[in-house]
């Protein structure tokens, strides 16, 4: 599928800056003339040919991916943390885990050395995209899909080790583009140089990524038949709170979400989605209370079915 | 301490219940009727259809999921089968002006010729009345009404939410699963489903 000076190109460049040239091209030209169809490739270049000169370069994706890695060293059995990069283009977005009313998830293939094995994608925290009866959840800016990656017991330094993965993807701003990009990283024999920048990246992003429930807290949702009451013991009043459903079609994505404070939490009121006919035994989602602090939520099912 | 705490919670729950909103068409209820232009000006009424099975499909031809089966041929071999055994088959575009897939009546007509699309008719609901009516939230977005008038089924094409169009041979197809039940008496196994594509591009919103 990609050019053999595609795949030079990659092997080189762990990540590739936007306008980068390779043979003479853009190298985004190169790798969008593979990787679209005939019509999206037309659709597009009309697209662009009232913003772009003939010659001058423009992001086809929307977005730059790349693989950084929190360090840059290899310890023997032990997990290291990559991540797919996405630099997201302003206005345009990629979607979380549940994709919520439109989009999809992206997926990362990944080829390892033997012996290594990825995990999943350890989700940051959502944001609501979108207007109307259709909400999407998903991200924007600057956003890192962080992967724990199992490192072999019998790992010996000595050799660089060649971490690659497809990423496919969807990008939506108004108009949905379906992506696939291929990216590499080479993580050195000898921890060499500052990874600072990238290891700040992973902090920040764990930082706000949902947390485990706490113990002591209690969650649970009563059943009322068109909506269900989501309880929330955290001991603290709570007034601001976002569900985000982990499972697709249990709640209303686009139904507002009210929220009744009491002294020691909070009750959320969150709307039946059409599509759901039988009864669940759990919510299971991400709950975001006022500044950002989020947590995982599994919530147990009672009363009327 | 642990009793007020429960009061409270209580009292929440009672003030969120006070308030409640209305609903959009749902499976096993009837199918509200609409009335809406097709793309030959004709007035298409839902109750017109009385004792026939209708499906409702919600398109949008730049949007990659609905190209996913134009492009395969997918979506005119289901119209064909599907209308050949007496299926009322409407394709409903709620494409604001200016917005991604909004067409006028000639474009769509001279499309549906290029790409051999065989629906009984393509209704043009520009406002998204009637696709808030259904609530669509996606193109495609499937709904099956029965000859009674009630919805048996509202969801995806199939159960394979991607843009590959070598997805459709693996898939399991909801719509076809659900005429097929519908039409042998049985219940639909299936009833609903995630929909999954593009949002629909409604007036006033912005992706």
């Amino acid at each position: 599928m990609y050019s053999a000076c595609w795949q030079r190109t990659l092997k080189r460049a762990g990540r590739l800056p936007a306008g980068y040239n390779v043979c003479g091209r853009d190298i985004h030209m190169v790798a969008f003339a593979r990787c679209f169809s005939f019509r999206l490739t037309l659709w597009l270049l009309g697209l662009a040919f009232t913003t772009a000169a003939a010659a001058q370069s423009f992001t086809v994706t929307h977005a730059k991916v790349s693989l950084i890695a929190e360090k840059n060293s290899l310890q023997a059995g032990q997990i290291t943390w990559v991540g797919v990069l996405f630099d997201l283009e302003k206005g345009w977005h990629i979607y979380w885990v549940n994709s919520g009313d439109s989009g999809e998830r992206p997926k990362i293939q990944w080829q390892l050395p033997p012996g290594f094995q990825a995990k999943e994608i350890r989700w940051p925290t959502p944001v609501r995209l979108g207007a109307g009866t259709v909400i999407d959840y998903g991200y924007e800016g600057l956003v890192l899909l962080p992967v724990p990656i199992q490192v072999p017991a019998d790992y010996k330094a000595g050799k660089p080790v060649m971490l690659s993965a497809d990423i496919r993807y969807l990008i939506c701003r108004e108009v949905c583009i379906p992506a696939k990009t291929q990216a590499s990283l080479a993580i050195p024999p000898t921890s060499a140089g500052s990874q600072a920048e990238d290891s700040e990246l992973f902090r920040s992003t764990f930082e706000n990524s949902p947390k485990a429930w706490p113990t002591g807290w209690k969650a649970q949702v009563s059943d009322n038949g068109g909506f269900f009451l989501l309880s929330l013991d955290t001991g603290a009043s709570e007034p601001k709170a976002t569900f985000f459903p982990l499972e697709e079609e249990q709640i209303d994505n686009s139904a507002a979400q009210s929220v009744a404070p009491y002294p020691r939490g909070m009750v959320i009121k969150l709307k039946k989605s059409d599509q759901l006919l039988k009864p669940i035994s759990a919510l299971k989602g991400v709950v975001v209370f006022g500044a950002g602090r989020a947590f995982e939520v599994t919530a147990p099912v009672s009363g009327k079915k | 301490m642990r009793r007020a705490a429960t009061c409270w919670m209580m009292v929440a729950v009672a003030v969120l219940c006070a308030a409640s909103l209305g609903r959009a068409a749902r499976v096993g209820e009837r199918a509200p009727d609409f009335s809406v232009t097709d793309t030959n000006g004709k007035l298409e009424k839902l109750s017109d259809y009385a004792g026939k099975f209708v499906v409702l499909e919600w398109s949008n031809r730049g949007c990659p999921y609905t190209q996913k089966h134009y492009n395969s041929g997918n979506m005119q071999r289901l119209q064909r089968a599907w209308t050949q055994r007496g299926v009322i088959w409407l394709t409903v575009i709620s494409s604001a002006p200016r917005k991604q897939g909004y067409v006028t009546a000639s474009e769509e007509n001279s499309w549906l010729k290029q790409i051999n699309g065989a629906p009984t008719a393509v209704l043009l609901d520009p406002a998204g009345t009637l696709g808030h009516l259904y609530d669509a939230k996606t193109t495609p977005q499937m709904f099956v009404i029965n000859p009674q008038g009630t919805l048996v089924y509202d969801g995806a094409i199939d159960d394979k939410p991607t843009t590959d169009q070598a997805d459709i041979g693996r898939a399991r197809n909801y719509l076809s699963q659900a005429l097929e039940e519908a039409m042998a008496g049985k219940p639909v196994s299936t009833p609903a489903s995630r929909p999954y594509g593009c949002s629909v591009k409604y007036p006033g919103t912005w992706f």
